[in-house]
């Protein structure tokens, strides 16, 4: 039985080691001039697209600590590379049912707010997005990017993150003005 | 006590006396008889011979007297042997008569004749002496008329008186035999006269006794043969209703006995079949054992599938666990490649290089979280498959302990159905053999049967003649009971 299935994975480890290979034996070529780079990932049961430009790094099964706080959002403290981030469901920020384990993180790239959301799907290179349908309507997802599997709405991180930061000193102000 | 005498004594009583009678008359008259034969024999052997002995005298006397004058007259000796003979004869008869005359008158007679004829024979021996010296015959002739005849008279006189002495004796003999007879008549006339008043009389006292005693058992015969005709009259009704009932009952039992013998061969068949059957029986008590035997086999091959299985499921488990470690290292690898194309973005133009390493690491781990997705399909329809399989086989291994459980039961009851069979079969023949005893039996009961049948036929004729004959014994005890009472009024 092994005998039958070994050359199976045999052949695909070779591809695997193949196309890793290749990968390094091509030629240095300059980068196609007009390309983004996106994470598509899954929030409030909607699939978004990241800026990879806009996120610092992307981290999984993160501990959070709960903390207590008038912003409902707002799921805890999570420890990345020695700095603490208030994490903050990414899809109750974007108006959805707030996720019970949102499982993923992924920190702003001025490493100030992280966004945790449901499922990771892919880091994909595609074409600049475009804008978004009422993309004047909606505050933080005014593009659109097209992938092999679809459509995505692009998350503007630094927009959120500026709204966050922004209702978080209202609070914050509101909280001293008691 | 005449009472308690039987008919058969009391006409023995009477007849014996009758007998004794009869017999008393018998010796009476023997008596006489031989009473009145002695006088006759007495008269005749005794008066008639001593009359027959005197004339034999006389006769020798003529002879000797002849002898004598033939001597005399021709002087021939044998005429002296002729006389010598005649005087021995006369001498014999006279002494016969000597020895038996008993009357002393008779004695003396023969005494005298004795004398008479010695002196005649003294006076012949002188005469005879004197022919013989040769006298002349006329001396002769004159003594001969002188001493001779006189001598001879005198012979003839005496012997004369004796014959009138025995001639008066036999006529006395001969009248006291006749009153000898007569009184023995008379006395035998009485006896009988007696006999015949007693005759008359045990008659009379017997026909009385008989008659009264006949007339009442005749009274109670006549009863009874009433009674006796009303119970032949009963019996033979009987005898005919049984006689119907005994034909009603040997058409049963002929029947009864077609029957038996039909149940007979039905048992028969019966117990051919449950031989034939017990026989399938065990030939399928070993089919279903074998059978339970590679039951138990295949159990024990689903069991070994369904460890196997479990095995395989174990071993899918493990191999899960690892290709989670595998798929969790590839997405770890995922986000540092993510991670360092970050930075590597972040670097510039000189972190472009690092951003194509980075890239195609991300890459390799992509399609490493592809692979291991697609193994973790195929992982997961092994598991699937081996769950189905599990399932299935411990469905199969439940089915086989239900098939085992009820191939079983199939054996056991199956052995319950061979004993029964058996039992079936021995019941068979057990009520095969009942059966034929059971034929045998109402064989013997239809002959009994039968033979009842006939004697109740015979008993309904016998029935019949019992009544034809207590009817005539009926009229005969009337008839028989009109007699006596006829006999007794008379």
């Amino acid at each position: 039985m092994s005998d039958a299935a070994d050359p199976t994975l045999a052949r695909r480890a070779d591809g695997l080691r193949a196309q890793f290979d290749a990968g390094f034996a091509v030629a240095h070529r300059a980068a196609p001039a007009a390309f983004t780079e996106v994470l598509t990932l899954r929030a409030g049961g909607v699939v978004y697209a990241l800026r990879v430009a806009h996120i610092g790094a992307l981290h999984a099964d993160r501990q959070l600590t709960p903390l207590p706080g008038p912003i409902p959002e707002l799921l805890g403290l999570a420890g990345v590379r020695g700095d603490l981030v208030p994490v903050y469901d990414l899809g109750a920020l974007l108006g959805h049912a707030a996720a019970s384990s949102p499982r993923w993180l992924v920190v702003s790239a001025d490493a100030r707010v992280g966004l945790a959301f449901e499922a990771f799907e892919a880091h994909l290179r595609v074409a600049p997005p475009g804008p978004a349908e009422g993309a004047a309507e909606r505050t933080h997802v005014r593009e659109v990017v097209m992938t092999p599997a679809g459509a995505r709405p692009v998350v503007d991180v630094p927009s959120l993150c500026e709204a966050i930061v922004r209702r978080a000193a209202a609070t914050t102000k509101a909280e001293r003005g008691r | 006590m005449a009472r308690e005498m039987t008919f058969g004594q009391k006409i023995g009583a009477g007849f014996a006396v009758t007998v004794v009678l009869t017999v008393t008359i018998a010796a009476v008259a023997v008596y006489a008889l031989r009473r009145v034969v002695h006088s006759k024999d007495l008269v005749i052997d005794v008066q008639a011979q001593e009359l027959i002995d005197a004339q034999r005298i006389q006769e020798h006397l003529e002879s000797k007297r002849s002898a004598i004058r033939g001597y005399l007259w021709l002087g021939t000796e044998d005429r002296l042997r002729d006389l010598e003979q005649s005087r021995a004869d006369l001498l014999a008869g006279l002494g016969r008569l000597q020895r038996r005359a008993k009357d002393p008158a008779a004695r003396e007679r023969l005494a005298e004749i004795a004398r008479a004829e010695q002196a005649h024979q003294d006076a012949s021996s002188a005469v005879l002496e004197l022919k013989r010296s040769g006298a002349a015959n006329d001396v002769v002739v004159s003594a001969f008329d002188s001493q001779i005849a006189p001598a001879r008279d005198r012979v003839v006189a005496a012997v004369s008186a004796f014959v009138s002495h025995e001639e008066q004796s036999l006529s006395q003999a001969r009248e006291a035999a006749t009153r000898g007879a007569d009184s023995a008549t008379l006395l035998v006339l009485i006896i009988a006269g007696l006999v015949v008043a007693l005759s008359l009389l045990i008659a009379l006292a017997l026909t009385r006794a008989l008659g009264r005693q006949i007339g009442t058992a005749v009274g109670q015969v006549q009863s009874s043969s009433a009674e006796l005709q009303a119970a032949a009259t009963q019996q033979a009704t009987g005898a005919k209703e049984q006689a119907t009932a005994m034909s009603e009952i040997t058409t049963t039992i002929s029947e009864l006995l077609a029957t038996s013998r039909q149940i007979a061969q039905s048992a028969q068949r019966v117990a051919d079949v449950a031989e034939k059957t017990a026989g399938a029986a065990r030939v399928g008590e070993g089919t279903v054992q074998r059978a339970s035997d590679s039951i138990a086999g295949i159990r024990r091959q689903v069991d070994q599938v369904v460890n196997h299985m479990l095995e395989l499921g174990r071993k899918s488990q493990q191999i899960g666990a690892v290709l989670e470690i595998v798929s969790e290292l590839a997405e770890q690898t995922n986000i540092l490649a993510i991670n360092a194309t970050i930075e590597a973005a972040g670097a510039g133009d000189s972190g472009r290089r690092f951003a194509v390493v980075a890239d195609e690491i991300r890459k390799l781990a992509d399609r490493v979280a592809g692979s291991t997705k697609e193994i973790r399909g195929l992982i997961d329809d092994v598991r699937s498959a081996v769950n189905t399989t599990v399932m299935a086989t411990e469905t199969g291994s439940k089915a086989v302990d239900s098939g085992g459980r009820q191939f079983g039961e199939v054996a056991t009851s199956f052995k319950q159905i061979a004993d029964l069979v058996a039992t079936t079969t021995e019941a068979g023949r057990e009520i095969e053999l009942s059966t034929k005893q059971q034929t045998t039996a109402v064989e013997q009961v239809n002959l009994a049967i039968a033979n009842v049948a006939q004697a109740t036929k015979e008993t309904e004729a016998s029935s019949g003649q019992t009544l034809q004959t207590a009817s005539q014994l009926a009229g005969l005890s009337r008839d028989l009971l009109q007699l006596v009472h006829q006999q007794a009024t008379a």
